[in-house]
């Protein structure tokens, strides 16, 4: 198993760059890189704590800065990763491989219960935005040195070039909705647009994501 | 349009909401009525879901990574009490491959029940690191306990599911087999019925469609148990109509 690990760990040189822009977008190293994912769940559902420690190291950088993003506040943050992350060592099966990349599903994960408190604790969240407003929140305690970021990097390039792809009207609506914890009603609230508007956006935002992201051509 | 494409443009539709993080209560609740409706196990809805899913959790990476505090990892470990599990939880159950379903093993005879805890019918379940071997192991003691009921769950979803109980001192499980993995955010809710009132007994997910899990409730008190679809992590009264009902007969 371990040799298995080293092979997939080497792969990326031998794969080449992360293949980008057009239909497809994500070949080659991302697939090495849910590889080795999915025999790190399958470690940590045989309850290997080194599996889970790599995996936490590999994505919570990522989850941190989703969960501050969502609820600018980083010690609510910080809950919401630790909690989401504890669900994943206690029902590690919770992953279904046929449904996703395991890095996708960690972030829904993450994503939900950000999204879920923020609906839950929206004045909390008005005091926040004052409170935060152009100003960098940074956490208290030592930060750990971010290590196995290997295809991540490329990662992050497809998936902003993807985004830039966008027409500003369908961007604008998906990073309100996803980053921004706003439901479909509150950003037509928002931006002073009909709902079906904002659903139709959403729509045609997703599927060329989709194309972009995930390969496939509706 | 047909029908069915006008559905599956609506559901679509909500389907990229969803996963955004992007419907109300309200709509959640309506996305689950258009699918249970629709079916829940349409391969193109579970595609385009799984799909949407997909790029959702990756807009994630669009970010910055974030500093993260030393030693987070060891205290996510410690609260969940992490330790390598003993292979000797292994607990023999009938392998859902095995064609042999769960029900006619376990309904009723206690032939039934010798052959589950001989585990002649082969296969195994390996519990969740928390929960799940204890489960099994402790099903499987109940079931043999003299005066041990095991009453099925009837309804419109496929997949078996059994509610075992004993009046003696108010152990009970609910087990199954083959239900319909839900969408994400959603939990199936058990209710323990005294009269009209329903109390909540417990939330489960599938796990591969298999399922052991507590009942929190005394079900030798209730006239019936029922299973609904609800938001995680579950809720204090029904939203809708049970999937699955069982009536707890006095002996």
């Amino acid at each position: 198993m371990a040799q298995n690990l080293e092979t997939l760990e080497r792969a990326p040189a031998e794969f080449g760059p992360l293949a980008g822009g057009a239909a497809g977008g994500s070949v080659g190293t991302a697939d090495v890189t849910d590889a080795r994912d999915r025999e790190l769940m399958a470690r940590i559902a045989r309850a290997d704590d080194d599996a889970f420690r790599r995996l936490f190291g590999r994505y919570a950088p990522t989850a941190m800065a989703l969960a501050q993003r969502v609820l600018r506040q980083p010690h609510l943050a910080e809950e919401t990763v630790q909690e989401a992350f504890l669900s994943v060592w206690k029902n590690p099966t919770a992953y279904d491989a046929q449904r996703g990349s395991v890095r996708a599903w960690l972030m829904s994960t993450v994503h939900h219960r950000a999204v879920d408190l923020v609906r839950r604790e929206e004045a909390q969240r008005r005091r926040a935005d004052e409170a935060v407003r152009d100003v960098d929140v940074a956490p208290e305690d030592p930060a750990e040195v971010i290590v196995d970021q290997v295809g991540l990097p490329e990662e992050r390039a497809a998936v902003r070039r993807a985004l830039e792809d966008l027409p500003a009207e369908q961007r604008q609506v998906i990073e309100l909705m996803y980053f921004g914890g706003r439901s479909q009603t509150q950003i037509a609230a928002e931006l002073g647009l009909p709902l079906g508007t904002v659903k139709s956006r959403t729509l045609l935002g997703m599927r060329r994501l989709r194309a972009a992201l995930v390969g496939l051509e509706r | 349009m047909s029908r069915s494409s006008q559905e599956h443009e609506r559901i679509e539709e909500m389907l990229a909401a969803q996963a955004l993080g992007g419907l109300s209560s309200r709509e959640l609740a309506e996305l689950d009525e258009l699918r249970l409706e629709h079916g829940l196990d349409c391969a193109e809805c579970l595609e385009l879901e799984s799909a949407y899913g997909e790029v959702a959790g990756r807009l994630a990476f669009a970010l910055e990574p974030a500093a993260v505090p030393k030693g987070a990892a060891d205290r996510v470990l410690r609260r969940a009490g992490a330790g390598r599990r003993d292979e000797g939880d292994v607990v023999r159950l009938p392998s859902r491959d095995s064609g042999w379903r769960w029900s006619r093993a376990l309904v009723g005879a206690a032939a039934a029940v010798v052959l589950l805890v001989g585990g002649a019918l082969g296969g195994y379940l390996v519990g969740k690191p928390d929960s799940g071997a204890a489960d099994s192991q402790a099903l499987t003691r109940l079931i043999a306990e003299p005066g041990t009921r095991v009453v099925e769950f009837r309804g419109t979803t496929r997949g078996t599911l059994h509610v075992a109980f004993n009046p003696a001192d108010e152990a009970a499980y609910v087990f199954g087999s083959e239900l319909p993995p839900l969408p994400a955010g959603r939990v199936y809710e058990l209710w323990a019925f005294r009269g009209r009132n329903p109390a909540p007994s417990g939330t489960f997910e599938t796990d591969g469609g298999v399922v052991i899990v507590p009942v929190s409730a005394d079900v030798s008190r209730a006239s019936m148990m029922a299973v609904t679809i609800e938001r995680a992590p579950g809720v204090k009264k029904p939203t809708k109509p049970p999937i699955l009902t069982a009536e707890i007969a006095k002996a």
